[in-house]
């Protein structure tokens, strides 16, 4: 995975409130509460999203040695996403209400029963998918209250940072040129009069 | 003002330093030195992409450079046209060791970050590597390009906001883009 080999893309983020890395049972709690679990065979949702070890994708972070490391903490964040191809759907849907009116022996299909259809096609065909795995590291330098998440995609980084922050019940910070502009002693009005 | 809306308006900060980074490796034979965190001399140069944009939003025009130097030669070009330096790929050179990564400016994201080979450090075998080493060693690694690029911003935070900018570098990177064209 990309903190450990490979070619690494990397968002900074600062967290708001500093850790010892001594984290309360409560912070514990919330960690397993929000480790990753796969789909169940009655799962209706289309998406799964949890902590995993960063060694080993099938196990949560306290299964192992990994989630801490002297003065770093280190999870991924696990997402599965199913999807039922649209086209896919409308073929099942199709073959469906035609077998429905031919043992009605009906003509025509009201638009609650399309709707009501459809929606069954929709969950039984999302149980038989197979879904598709994203896993992106985080890596947490302690000492310099530094966050670095491996993935610069928007949507993945709004999910990691709501994630973090409900487990470790601190806010993250978006490292910006202004931010570490500011953190270098620039004063931030100064700095917002320069722009054009 | 928010904070989102703060970064937007000062989003040509990252712009502005990855143009400063390009004007200055070609200046001064890609040596800096950075004074943050004691890291001394190092080589950078802006190495075979680029991405520029022009405009907002719906109407947003956005180029991609990449591989040779005349691509880089007419990326130069437009920067005198009004587009913004979006992002560029840097090659970073310490002490021997090579890191090659993109650098985006909005908020200096590094993408495609490949760091130096780590040593296997039990001596030889892949069954011997040890992976806890190789954990530290890169992070090491990649927290030493952070601080690098951090650093290289400290230096240009201090040009910018000091009286040299607009008497010296801004003279100077104009001169350097219109040279290319021959102007």
């Amino acid at each position: 995975m990309a903190l450990i080999s490979g070619s690494a893309s990397i968002r900074r983020y600062r967290v708001k409130e500093k850790s010892d890395g001594k984290f309360s049972d409560e912070i514990v709690e919330n960690i397993r509460r929000f480790t990753f679990q796969e789909f169940s065979n009655e799962s209706e949702t289309e998406e799964q999203a949890g902590w995993v070890s960063i060694d080993d994708m099938f196990r949560g972070p306290l299964d192992d040695n990994s989630f801490q490391r002297n003065a770093y903490v280190t999870m991924s964040l696990r997402v599965d996403k199913k999807i039922v191809p649209a086209r896919t759907l409308r073929a099942y849907t199709i073959k469906e209400e035609t077998r429905y009116l031919e043992v009605r022996n009906r003509d025509r299909l009201t638009r609650q029963e399309k709707k009501d259809i459809r929606e069954i096609m929709r969950v039984k065909l999302l149980k038989q998918a197979l879904p598709s795995i994203s896993v992106y590291d985080f890596l947490w330098n302690l000492k310099k209250s530094a966050v670095y998440f491996f993935s610069t995609s928007e949507r993945s980084n709004v999910k990691f940072t709501e994630l973090f922050e409900k487990t470790f019940g601190t806010a993250l910070l978006k490292t910006s040129p202004l931010s570490l502009a500011v953190g270098l002693g620039h004063d931030e009005e100064a700095i917002l009069k320069l722009a054009r | 003002m928010g904070v989102l809306e703060n970064i937007d308006k000062t989003g040509f900060l990252g712009s502005e330093f990855i143009k400063w980074l390009w004007h200055r490796s070609e200046m001064k034979n890609g040596m800096f030195e950075v004074k943050e965190n004691n890291l001394g001399a190092v080589e950078l140069w802006v190495h075979d992409r680029l991405k520029l944009e022009k405009g907002e939003a719906d109407r947003r025009e956005s180029l991609t450079y990449a591989g040779s130097i005349t691509d880089l030669g007419e990326a130069k070009m437009a920067l005198g046209k009004g587009k913004e330096l979006k992002e560029a790929g840097v090659k970073l050179t310490i002490d021997g060791d090579e890191w090659f990564l993109t650098l985006d400016s909005r908020y200096l994201d590094i993408k495609s970050l490949k760091t130096p080979k780590t040593e296997k450090l039990s001596g030889g075998t892949a069954e011997e590597d040890d992976p806890e080493s190789r954990f530290y060693e890169r992070v090491f690694l990649i927290e030493k390009a952070v601080d690098v690029m951090d650093g290289l911003f400290a230096v240009f935070m201090a040009e910018r906001t000091g009286p040299e900018w607009n008497r010296r570098t801004l003279p100077s990177i104009k001169k350097w883009r219109e040279n290319y064209a021959g102007v």
